[in-house]
């Protein structure tokens, strides 16, 4: 198993849907860390294959932060991150900032009911494909679409002043 | 008294608004049982739920252009989502 090439691939992704479903910035670095330590420690039973391990990634590190939640109800949705916590973007200057956009995005999404805002979150940002998002959820590939969809939707309706078509 | 069951065109199943004595009940309903047909809205169709069963969500067929990742939306999405992942732990035995 190559870990540094499947961190490399997945932990972009997965650090991101974290933050974007709910999780802090530092809350994700830290769910992301563990969820790959666990995996490693499980090495010898995976093959190594990216997809796989993707969906393994994004379980163990779904059900971490349950545990995480149940600890401290910790879940902050309207956070702010900021960008020199992130480290990858540039100072807030404008209203239309990544910082001022990952707030009014991250507010949006806790509008969302859970089950829109998982697919489309997984969808989106974890940018997993459709199926793997039904065998993650335990519903079919069409219900996924239709959350996809239905999620989209809402946050176009959410997020109407920013003019999103 | 009559009820009918029927589909809303959005897959849940309503009783009809004009079933005696249940009068305002699923005012969504529009149509009637074996009457209900897909309802097309947009890139989604929505595909009636057999008359007499529950469901929880609708059943639909969401086209694939529906589904673009990299629509407005989508691109305002990833861009504000763009993190950099903590640095990779040390993997020991």
């Amino acid at each position: 198993m190559n870990i540094e090439k499947l961190y490399g691939e997945i932990a972009p992704r997965l650090t991101n849907w974290l933050v974007a479903s709910g999780s802090s910035y530092h809350e994700a670095c830290d769910l992301v860390q563990n969820t790959f330590l666990k995996i490693w420690k499980m090495r010898d039973d995976l093959h190594g294959d990216a997809n796989d391990v993707s969906g393994l990634a994004f379980t163990i590190a779904r059900n971490l932060r349950k545990n995480a939640v149940r600890d401290d109800a910790r879940l902050s949705f309207v956070e702010e991150i900021k960008d020199e916590d992130a480290g990858s973007v540039g100072p807030a200057a404008s209203p239309s900032d990544s910082e001022y956009l990952r707030q009014r995005l991250a507010e949006a999404f806790s509008k969302l009911p859970p089950i829109l805002r998982e697919a489309y979150t997984l969808f989106q940002i974890g940018e997993m494909s459709v199926r793997d998002i039904a065998n993650q959820t335990g519903v079919s590939e069409n219900l996924v679409k239709v959350r996809i969809f239905r999620a989209k939707e809402k946050l176009r309706e959410i997020l109407s002043d920013l003019r999103v078509t | 008294m009559e009820i009918n069951l029927n589909s809303n065109g959005f897959g849940n199943i309503g009783i009809g608004r004009d079933a005696p004595g249940v009068n305002g009940v699923g005012a969504e309903a529009e149509t009637k049982g074996a009457e209900a047909k897909p309802v097309s809205r947009g890139a989604v169709t929505f595909t009636n739920a057999p008359t007499g069963l529950a469901s929880a969500e609708p059943v639909a067929d969401v086209s694939d252009a529906a589904l673009n990742r990299d629509d407005a939306l989508g691109k305002l999405v990833s861009s504000a989502f763009n993190l950099p992942p903590p640095p990779m732990p040390a993997f020991a035995d």
